[in-house]
């Protein structure tokens, strides 16, 4: 349950553009900031939806991520730097968010998403966002934020297409119910744009934002697919006709 | 008449193209539209889109006019029906 946070003057004053939203206003402003988010993996996706939700006021974010910076990843991965190469991705992750907003929360795990973990860590938070590139850690975030009755956020990419939906306890399937199994074909490296997965990121965190202060319509229900490179936009209606 | 059909995700190089025109004589249910895309495809692509009983994947979800279809999904397809085929995709 988000406990709504009262706002600084200063806070007023850098998220008064959004509080200017139609039915977004302070009352918004308190619930992004009384809440808190788990990303799994903050890579190309991921990096982009922190950082979207740390520039919106969201008041802690647990990012999740093992590993070290790569050469490979500088093509998307927007919290990365060229001087951090070889060093953890999830500390400069929350360096770079720091320095964005440095009244944001962050918990910094230097692992994935795994069984040993995934209780605790979505224990810990309000909302999921999925942004992993594997369908087992996908699958085990899912169970368990179902399991817990937390709304999930599910990002996906591929080329220049991407998926987005958001799954809401008791009210959708998530993402087993809807591939009960793993695609034999899937890689864990594909080809994409950074472009690709910053546009579905900010897509991504625009619902979690949507959940937490509940405006707008999330995803519930439909699957946003898209494709940059025909620029074509669909909503799909989830559930079997 | 005629349905359109789209490939989403690695279904694009299976099929070997991003979507694709297909004349019918009379209308086919989704089931019988996905076997015949397959069949007329034959490997990669009906081994992406059938498993071995001959179904449609648990990993590729089918929607006729922007809404999900599953296999045993009675309603016909006619005329300007589209079919897309979505392959299971994830993150990075």
């Amino acid at each position: 349950m988000i406990e709504p946070k009262s706002l600084t003057e200063e806070e007023r004053a850098i998220y008064e553009w959004q509080m200017w939203v139609p039915e977004f206003g302070e009352s918004g402003q308190e619930k992004l900031k009384g809440a808190s988010v788990l990303i799994s993996r903050i890579g190309g996706l991921g990096g982009v939806v922190a950082y979207e939700l740390a520039a919106a006021g969201v008041g802690r974010l647990v990012l999740a991520h093992a590993g070290d910076v790569k050469p490979s990843d500088l093509n998307r991965q927007l919290l990365m730097t060229h001087e951090g190469l070889g060093k953890s991705r999830v500390e400069s992750a929350a360096r770079r968010l720091r320095e964005l907003n440095p009244r944001l929360e962050v918990e910094a795990v230097n692992e994935n998403i795994s069984k040993d973990n995934a209780t605790d860590l979505v224990g810990s938070v309000d909302l999921v966002v999925d942004c992993a590139p594997l369908f087992e850690e996908r699958f085990l975030l899912n169970r368990e934020a179902k399991s817990q009755g937390k709304p999930l956020v599910e990002c996906a990419m591929y080329e220049m297409e991407a998926q987005l939906t958001t799954f809401l306890p008791g009210k959708t399937p998530y993402l087993h119910d809807l591939y009960p199994e793993k695609p034999e074909w899937w890689k864990r490296e594909f080809p994409v744009f950074g472009a690709v997965s910053g546009a579905v990121g900010c897509m991504g965190a625009m619902e979690a934002i949507k959940v937490i202060s509940s405006i707008g319509e999330p995803l519930a229900g439909e699957l946003l697919v898209f494709d940059l490179g025909e620029m074509r936009f669909h909503k799909m209606k989830l559930g079997s006709s | 008449m005629k349905v359109n059909i789209r490939y989403c995700g690695q279904l694009k190089q299976a099929a070997g193209c991003p979507s694709e025109e297909l004349g019918m004589e009379d209308c086919l249910s989704a089931q019988e539209l996905i076997a015949s895309v397959a069949e007329n495809h034959g490997e990669p692509l009906a081994g992406y889109l059938l498993d071995e009983s001959g179904r449609l994947r648990a990993t590729v979800l089918a929607f006729v006019n922007e809404e999900q279809v599953d296999w045993e999904t009675a309603r016909p397809l006619g005329d300007g029906d589209e079919l897309v085929f979505m392959s299971a995709i994830a993150g990075g």
